[in-house]
């Protein structure tokens, strides 16, 4: 990336939410582009989830080895065509495709995996999981936007993690509180829908789906589908706030490529 | 004591302002290029860039470190997300136990 930023755009400046507005944007302008490489790439997760929440609600523990397994052996799938995902991305900013995935995979798979073992072990320690959530995204945008050592690479994204972590904390302050309000927001949605629209605009009788509602499948139904749409925004997001990091370390400007973005926009 | 003066190697009607540190020839201003503080000649300065890119293109040693780790490690690590995978479900159970459906 080395486009220099127009003259009246300095660089370093700007909100920390703006990537995350690029982001929704990128969505929503490339949606048919890029939700077709999401779905493919949570398949198999989609059906660890499933067999999972099989398995929850009919208190099976025999079956929990074999669906902890699906769901570990998901992973690097989902993974790698989250890499391709973001790759796609990239090159919607850059104006020019990034290195191929094949050339980087074996070190996104393994970054990933390190930062999925900081998300999941983490959790009793605060500060592993911020830092997981945000080397895991970063990890296909940084490996596939310079040729150098791949060792470097990394240690150079941990290291602008560690520059930018008033930024970085806004950020997954704002998701966390966007996210428990969607959450909130289709809890409510759901049972207002159930116990009032259908019932009295519609005339559906809703008893049985009111019992089906109360039900553990449900909830972990929602919250699963809930969990991919966000984690479909987090993999676009990532590189937006990537590239936002970068420039600051960098002095290009993401703004101008966002702007560029929105008015080829259609 | 009496001074010995050098000449350049390429140049031997002029005198060496300096001695290069990769090849030891003397070097008049002409020849002289300082790079990070330090005198080398034409020829000095090639065999240094040659050493550099040979540095650059295989591996550093802490390259190779760094992937013997991820090798040896990233079973482990996908054990340990196995095994995460496993408890949370236990846990999950655990907490619907009370339910009726």
């Amino acid at each position: 990336m080395s486009e220099a930023s127009p003259p009246w755009l300095p660089a370093g400046r700007g909100s920390a939410l703006e990537p995350l507005d690029g982001a929704l944007e990128l969505m929503r302008t490339r949606l048919s582009t890029l939700l077709p490489i999401y779905v493919l790439a949570v398949v198999p997760l989609a059906a660890g989830g499933w067999l999972a929440i099989d398995a929850v609600t009919a208190r099976d523990r025999a079956a929990l080895v074999l669906v902890s397994a699906v769901l570990t052996l998901a992973l690097p799938w989902r993974w790698a065509w989250l890499a391709v995902l973001q790759r796609r991305v990239q090159a919607e900013l850059r104006g020019q495709p990034p290195l191929p995935v094949s050339h980087r995979l074996p070190a996104i798979l393994i970054a990933r995996l390190v930062a999925a073992f900081m998300l999941t072990w983490g959790i009793p320690l605060m500060v592993l999981p911020f830092w997981g959530i945000f080397f895991g995204g970063f990890a296909a945008p940084a490996l596939l936007e310079r040729d150098r050592r791949a060792m470097s690479e990394l240690v150079q994204t941990l290291r602008w993690i560690g520059g930018a972590v008033g930024r970085l904390m806004r950020i997954a302050l704002t998701l966390s509180i966007a996210g428990l309000v969607g959450l909130l927001a289709g809890v409510v949605l759901q049972v207002f829908l159930i116990q009032t629209i259908l019932p009295s605009l519609l005339g559906i009788d809703t008893t049985g789906l009111l019992l089906t509602m109360q039900s553990t499948a449900w909830w972990m139904g929602f919250a699963f589908l809930f969990f991919l749409v966000f984690d479909f925004y987090w993999s676009i997001a990532a590189v937006t706030v990537f590239y936002d990091i970068q420039s600051r370390r960098l002095g290009s400007d993401l703004r101008w490529r966002l702007a560029r973005l929105r008015e080829a926009a259609p | 004591m009496a001074r010995i003066q050098r000449h350049c190697q390429q140049h031997p009607d002029r005198q060496a302002i300096g001695v290069c540190v990769i090849t030891g020839e003397s070097i008049c201003a002409e020849c002289s290029t300082r790079y990070e503080g330090v005198n080398y000649s034409k020829r000095g300065l090639e065999i240094l860039k040659a050493r550099r890119a040979a540095q650059h293109d295989g591996p550093g040693r802490g390259e190779r470190v760094g992937r013997a780790l991820a090798l040896l490690l990233s079973p482990l690590l996908l054990l340990a997300l196995f095994v995460f995978f496993r408890l949370g479900l236990t846990l999950l159970i655990d907490l619907s136990q009370g339910e009726v459906l």
